[in-house]
């Protein structure tokens, strides 16, 4: 049964992207020659096509494993320091920074005895050119710096 | 190193393996999110909840396919969560990218119009239901075929040939005055 108007419009999409079999492929061709109406319509979704690659396109950005690698430091030392994290919510930053010291080095010398070993997420947050974020201890003045980023990106870009 | 390899060295733990995949899939991740989102900002920060994502995932991730189809469906879903979350909020100003470099010489009426053109076309396609639009940055921004497509919105071929129509359908009758 030859194929009407309706079903080659509807083909068109996948036809134009290559998708229509051999057979179906010369039907369609071949209404097109006859059909100004169908004709027209593929003209126009080329053209569609092409209005399409108006939309820039964006470079990606340099370093991101870095700044990636700086994320998984802070979600990872906030969600070991539940406590520091909530001290630190409603303080400035650099209040925050004297107050940090402080409480980095109380909880830091309570949490001593319990750390837990170099878990995977402390390897990838090593291997991401972290190094240097674990040579600090645990909960001292550079961890409670990093929860305080965490707290206050709180609640504007988080996802739901 | 192929692949797969490197996803089973991911899966034990080996944060080398997590950074090479990073390395490899982030400028891909990145264009998707910013076709969705339409700004540097967002993108970077859905792209690297998309990469915390498959790092929290770590050893249970099972893979089925390409890396990338996994990595792709979580960025779709981030984009779309975010822009309802920005409907929400009545978010309009849209940053939308750099001037594009080929048009610099052009004369300033000309600029003007093909500013006024990728406004129509951007407000067309986000105007798409969302699954048309995915399909559509999917085929003709990330140039996906039927197949991937179909494995990154968990939906038959069929569908996505559905969805490409009918977007592309839509889009040639909202922009019909732009049409020679
Ligand atoms: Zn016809």
């Amino acid at each position: 049964m030859q194929m009407k108007c309706k079903d080659i419009k509807y083909r068109l999409s996948a036809f134009m992207d290559g998708r229509a079999g051999p057979d179906e492929a010369a039907e369609i061709e071949s209404h097109l020659r006859i059909c100004p109406d169908c004709g027209a319509v593929r003209r126009e979704m080329r053209q569609v096509t092409d209005l399409l690659g108006l939309l820039p396109d964006a470079a990606p950005e340099p370093f991101f494993t870095t700044r990636l690698a700086a994320r998984l430091a802070q979600d990872h030392a906030a969600d070991r320091h539940p406590r520091v994290r909530r001290f630190l919510v409603p303080l400035y930053m650099v209040s925050a920074l004297v107050v940090g010291f402080i409480i980095g080095s109380f909880s830091g010398s309570l949490f001593n005895g319990a750390q837990t070993t170099s878990s995977t997420e402390d390897a990838m947050a090593r291997s991401l050119y972290l190094q240097s974020f674990d040579d600090f201890p645990e909960a001292s003045i550079s961890e409670a710096y990093f929860t305080l980023a965490v707290n206050l990106t709180d609640g504007e870009g988080d996802q739901p | 190193m192929d692949e797969s390899r490197l996803i089973e060295r991911f899966r034990s733990g080996d944060p080398e393996a997590f950074r090479q995949i990073v390395d490899i899939q982030y400028p891909q991740v990145y264009r998707l999110c910013f076709r969705f989102l339409g700004n540097r900002e967002d993108a970077e920060e859905i792209c690297q909840d998309v990469f915390i994502r498959l790092h929290r995932t770590g050893a249970g991730y099972r893979q089925e396919g390409k890396l990338f189809t996994f990595l792709y469906r979580i960025a779709v879903r981030l984009c779309l969560n975010r822009i309802r979350d920005r409907k929400r909020r009545n978010w309009t100003s849209l940053e939308h990218a750099a001037p594009v470099g080929s048009l610099v010489s052009d004369s300033p009426d000309r600029l003007l119009e093909q500013k006024e053109k990728e406004q129509a076309v951007r407000k067309a396609v986000d105007e798409l239901p969302e699954a048309q639009r995915t399909a559509l940055i999917l085929r003709r921004y990330q140039e996906l075929s039927y197949s991937e497509i179909a494995k990154v919105m968990q939906c038959s071929e069929a569908s996505v040939e559905s969805m490409l129509f009918r977007a592309r359908q839509t889009l040639r009758k909202k922009l019909k005055s732009l049409l020679a």
